[in-house]
């Protein structure tokens, strides 16, 4: 047979040009489409993560701006029309105290409105902690009271405004995952990697280290870890020193799942051919080992950020993560911890939304990513 | 062991008592209680030009007696001296890690399954031409030309070069798996089961590529499969190995038409033949092949021999191969027994 | 032979499948891993099915017990199954995937035998109690009776210590003996038809030999019929009174043993066969190959399947213009008839 003919007979291969010179990303792509609730997911989170950087523009009053007069108001509907016109308004709310419980109840009068604007100057802030603006996408005009303001989500015992604290809580929440996952990566993927790629002595200790690390109580040693902080430390001091305590935790999972993938790569015939033609061990990991790891990175990281939020949430509802004034969903929280918020201003639960929506996201998008994420599997 | 060959009389790679032991450890401390003994003193020799297949059943060593030599396991003892393209003999045996590497271009390996022994992830350029970059040819240009023209001779379409091994049927991707051992002119190839993964058409369009591309590139094989239909279409000798010894060895006339070992015959019988026709009684071994972390003393095959001596069957008498007729070597144990 | 010849005259098939068609429904397009495949099993002989990877002989067999896992569906064609002379005929396609009939047929009437034994096995509980609970499902027999005849099947089929292969587990075993162990699981309810899906592909050939040479003799002990699905032509040599050859999905020819090996009629048949390294070819001589490639199942030729491979198609078939379909050109030798004039 002559390599003309051979050339002839293998000539066949015309199924799919696209799909014949596709790197694994674009199949990753292609079946990570097919995927309706992944896909839908991650453009929520993309929005979310973008509203994050406005958090400030959505807010209807400054987070931080505590008012005796309004505090524990409930959650306030805008009414857009009024008498058959368009003027969105919301009524104002009148807190009266009761002579034997002491409780203050509010009602709405809608004798006396509130306009609402939108894209109206309010309280002055720093977009980014750089630029100064005072822009914000609903408002309520300049020189109304305190009181009489747009309260969406209700306020808390201080008189602050929920719906602005809950978008720039956000801000912390969700970043602390991404930052927490990228210290767990670091650390998951080159401990777990040396781990599996050169095995013998420095595998068992680090698998034993692993295994201590797992083995010890996480919500003792968070306490005596957050303890141990000194109060004199900023916000953004604490901010980072949580991340850390959380993902010097959470990296054990990843390292597991690395080593595994190196040891079991290891034997793969494509890395064999590779050492047998001279390859040298940097072409080896970065060429071969690595790029057969992307996949199952994805899908890891795709697990772990929500760990780290759930995390974030836990550590600060109980007072050992971040700290009043930082705000957070997890600090935000903290407001419920009695049975009175519970029974009664039910809005205070509100922040609990945001944390459970933004998992289930992120936990379907690492479902549609798991599967799409190994292309070559079948 | 010498033997007269036709192509050419100068050994290209000589083995001489090869040995791996895979330790059994058990326990925390991971203590040696045991050796599977894979290979257990194993010589050959292979001439260039020549084709040598090592043939047994699963767990004879034979994969393990490649991957001695290929230096993908480090082996317990003996010698692997082979002959590098400068005429120089080096024993591969006692290289380290690195200093194999330079001798990596001389000698390359294809492997049994078409689809784990492909980088998905890479296009075939990349895999084709791997071997060129890690030895020294960084020139994408040179490369590119040298990856073209080896496609094309092992009948692949050049114009594929940028796809990826996920668009090739399992014929196709043997050929890539060729390619890329061909890529740096090796003189020894390592075809460790090449067509045992593939369909008996493209089993056969292989086998033909691999004796074309061997004739034109007067590359030396040697070659392992547990066929001994493949091994006898492809080979100019035939080892036969059970639980990590060669039990016989000769050529393939000699082998497939006399054979003196009575596992060699057991073998044989065994194929199925493809012609109702020659239905015939078989010779079935009795009971399992020998354990290889217990093997039996003395001759490893005793204990399924259907007509050992008594001595043999005794396990006094050492294994060892004794030449029977020119070329043709037979355990001692077995001659008379066949 | 030629005593089962004669038995053939007399009786129907004891399983007629007609025209079946497999379709698997992936999001990249509709596989049809079967399509039209007629063939007939016929008591006490042995059926050999032979075909390339991917020809769709493992997913026809399955579709006789109905265990096509989903995206797989049978879309067309009867499978009539006459167990007993004196109780109806079934068509097996009719029935429920998980229903108490189709539950009775599996294992009890028509019972199989997997490559790998190790995956059909559970690792948790002895070979010995699997086989056992196999038996008290389809036979109503108590405990003791049951590891009885479970002790006497494993004897039969020449387990080395059989008592005491019963409380192993199956990774205890080597390969021969867990596939002797399946065959007696297999065997033990005295089914009508066994199907064999390449049995002895991942075994040395020694072992096959041996497992061959059971399976004849069971055969010969018990009468049932076997249908041997295998890619290796040796082996369907060996061991089928009828064979026939798939590709892509269709049944291209089928025969007597001896016909396809000796008077080949279809030219994917006779490439298949001159390919086959032998022992008895000249050593280095080339092998004649098969031109091309088996098609991606998503771009399945129409008309006749082999066309673009074909030596010496005619006009029509060339151009797809004729459609596949079995004719009887001798007694017993059917062959696809685009390809009559071909081979």
């Amino acid at each position: 047979m002559s390599s003309e003919s051979n050339i002839e007979k293998v000539d066949n291969i015309n199924s799919e040009e696209r799909v014949s010179v596709a790197s694994q990303g674009q199949l990753i792509w292609w079946r990570f489409r097919k995927h309706k609730l992944a896909v839908f997911s991650a453009i929520l989170l993309l929005l979310l993560y973008l509203t994050t950087l406005f958090a400030e523009f959505f807010a209807t009053s400054d987070p931080l701006e505590s008012e005796a007069f309004r505090g524990l108001i409930q959650p306030q509907p805008i009414h857009f029309f009024d008498e058959g016109k368009l003027s969105p308004h919301v009524c104002a709310m009148e807190g009266t105290r009761d002579p034997y419980t002491y409780k203050k109840t509010y009602k709405p009068n809608c004798d006396k409105k509130t306009p609402v604007e939108f894209f109206t100057k309010g309280y002055e802030y720093e977009w980014l902690g750089l630029i100064p603006m005072d822009r914000h996408l609903i408002g309520v005009p300049e020189g109304y009271l305190a009181e009489e303001h747009i309260f969406l989500l209700g306020t808390d015992i201080q008189g602050r405004d929920m719906w602005s604290r809950i978008w720039v809580a956000s801000r912390l929440s969700l970043s602390i995952g991404l930052v927490g996952v990228t210290l767990t990566l670091i650390f998951g993927i080159s401990l777990g990697g040396i781990s599996g790629f050169y095995g013998g002595f420095i595998d068992t200790i680090i698998q034993r280290i692993i295994e201590i690390i797992r083995a010890v109580p996480t919500i003792p040693l968070w306490m005596a870890l957050s303890a141990a902080m000194p109060f004199s430390w900023s916000i953004v001091q604490i901010y980072f020193s949580i991340t850390l305590i959380i993902s010097l935790f959470a990296w054990t999972d990843l390292a597991r799942v690395v080593r595994g993938r190196f040891l079991s790569l290891r034997e793969e015939d494509f890395v064999t051919a590779a050492v047998l033609s001279g390859a040298n061990e940097r072409r080896i990991i970065f060429r071969h080992v690595m790029p057969s790891l992307y996949s199952h990175i994805i899908a890891a990281v795709s697990l772990a950020i929500p760990l780290m939020i759930i995390s974030e949430t836990a550590l600060s509802f109980l007072g050992l993560g971040l700290q009043a004034p930082a705000i957070s969903w997890g600090t935000l929280l903290q407001g419920t911890q009695n049975v009175q918020s519970v029974a009664l201003y039910k809005w205070l639960m509100i922040p609990a939304f945001p944390v459970v929506g933004s998992i289930l996201l992120f936990n379907f998008l690492g479902d549609g990513l798991r599967d799409a994420a190994d292309p070559y599997s079948d | 062991m010498t033997t007269k060959n036709k192509k050419d009389d100068s050994p290209i790679l000589e083995v001489t008592n090869l040995k791996k032991y895979f330790p059994i450890q058990k326990g925390i401390f991971k203590k040696i209680v045991g050796n599977v003994r894979a290979v257990d003193g194993v010589d050959f020799s292979i001439n260039k030009g020549e084709t040598v297949s090592l043939v047994g059943e699963s767990g004879c060593g034979k994969t393990t007696t490649a991957r001695c030599i290929m230096r993908a396991l480090d082996p317990t003892s003996g010698e692997i001296k082979f002959k590098t393209k400068n005429n120089e003999i080096i024993d591969l045996s006692k290289l380290s890690k690195d200093e194999v590497r330079p001798y990596r271009d001389d000698i390359q390996m294809i492997f049994q399954d078409p689809f784990s022994s492909l980088n998905p992830r890479m296009t075939l350029f990349d895999i084709v031409g791997e071997p060129l970059l890690v030895n020294g040819m960084k020139a994408k240009k040179e490369r590119e030309e040298r990856v073209s023209e080896i496609m094309h001779q092992v009948g692949l379409r050049p114009e594929y070069m940028m796809r990826f091994p996920h668009a090739f049927s399992g014929g196709q991707r043997q050929r890539i798996g060729i390619a890329r051992a061909l890529s740096i002119n090796p003189s020894l190839i390592v075809a460790d089961e090449p067509v045992s993964a593939l369909d008996v058409s493209v089993q056969a369009q292989v086998l033909n590529l691999m004796m074309d591309l061997q004739d034109q590139l007067n590359l030396t094989y040697l070659f392992v499969s547990h066929d001994l239909s493949v091994v006898s279409q492809i080979s100019d000798r035939v080892i036969v190995m059970y639980v990590g010894k060669i039990v016989e060895s000769g050529t393939p006339k000699q082998i497939f038409e006399s054979p003196k070992h009575p596992y060699t015959s057991a073998l044989l019988s065994s194929v199925p033949k493809a012609d109702p026709r020659l239905r015939q009684e078989r010779i079935v071994l009795k009971g399992e092949v020998a354990n290889a972390a217990d093997p039996p003393s003395g001759c490893t095959f005793r204990t399924r021999c259907p007509n050992p001596t008594d001595d043999c069957r005794d396990g006094n008498i050492e294994m060892g191969l004794i030449e029977v007729s020119p070329g043709h070597w037979v355990d001692q144990c077995c001659v008379n027994c066949g | 032979m030629t005593k089962k010849n004669t038995k053939i005259e007399k009786q129907k098939p004891i399983l007629s499948v007609n025209g079946l068609k497999v379709h698997f429904f992936t999001d990249e397009g509709t596989v049809k891993a079967v399509e039209g495949a007629s063939f007939d099993v016929l008591a006490g002989r042995t059926l050999g099915i032979v075909g390339e990877s991917g020809c769709g002989k493992s997913v026809a067999t399955r579709s006789l017990l109905r265990l096509v896992d989903s995206p797989g569906k049978i879309v067309d064609g009867e499978i009539i199954y006459r167990g007993d002379a004196n109780k109806k005929e079934i068509n097996i396609t009719s029935l429920k995937t998980s229903g108490s009939d189709i539950k009775s047929i599996r294992g009890g009437e028509i019972s199989l035998i997997f490559q790998e034994p190790m995956t059909s096995f559970s690792p948790v509980h002895t070979v010995g109690n699997q086989i056992i609970e196999a038996i008290k499902l389809h036979k109503k027999l108590n405990k003791d009776d049951a590891k009885g005849l479970t002790l006497d099947w494993f004897k039969r089929v020449g387990m080395p210590d059989p008592e005491q292969r019963m409380n192993q587990y199956p990774w205890q075993l080597s390969g021969g003996q867990r596939q002797r162990a399946m065959i007696a699981m297999a065997l033990c309810c005295d089914p009508k038809i066994v199907i064999a899906d390449e049995p002895t592909t991942a075994l040395d050939v020694t072992t096959q030999a041996q497992i061959l040479d059971l399976l004849k003799e069971l055969q010969e002990e018990n009468g049932m019929s076997i249908i041997f699905i295998t890619h290796d032509l040796g082996v369907i040599a060996e061991i089928s009174d009828d064979v026939s050859v798939m590709y892509l999905g269709n049944i291209v020819e089928s025969a007597s043993v001896d016909e396809i090996f000796h008077s080949p009629k279809h030219p994917y048949t006779t490439g298949l066969l001159n390919s086959i390294p032998s022992i008895t070819n000249k050593n280095r001589e080339r092998l004649p190959t098969i031109s091309g490639s088996i098609p991606h199942p998503h771009n399945r030729p129409s008309g006749c399947t082999f066309r673009n491979r074909c030596q010496n198609p005619s006009d029509d078939c060339r151009e797809g213009k004729i459609e596949m379909k079995l004719i009887e050109v001798s007694p017993g030798h059917f062959v696809d008839q685009c390809c009559i004039n071909c081979g």
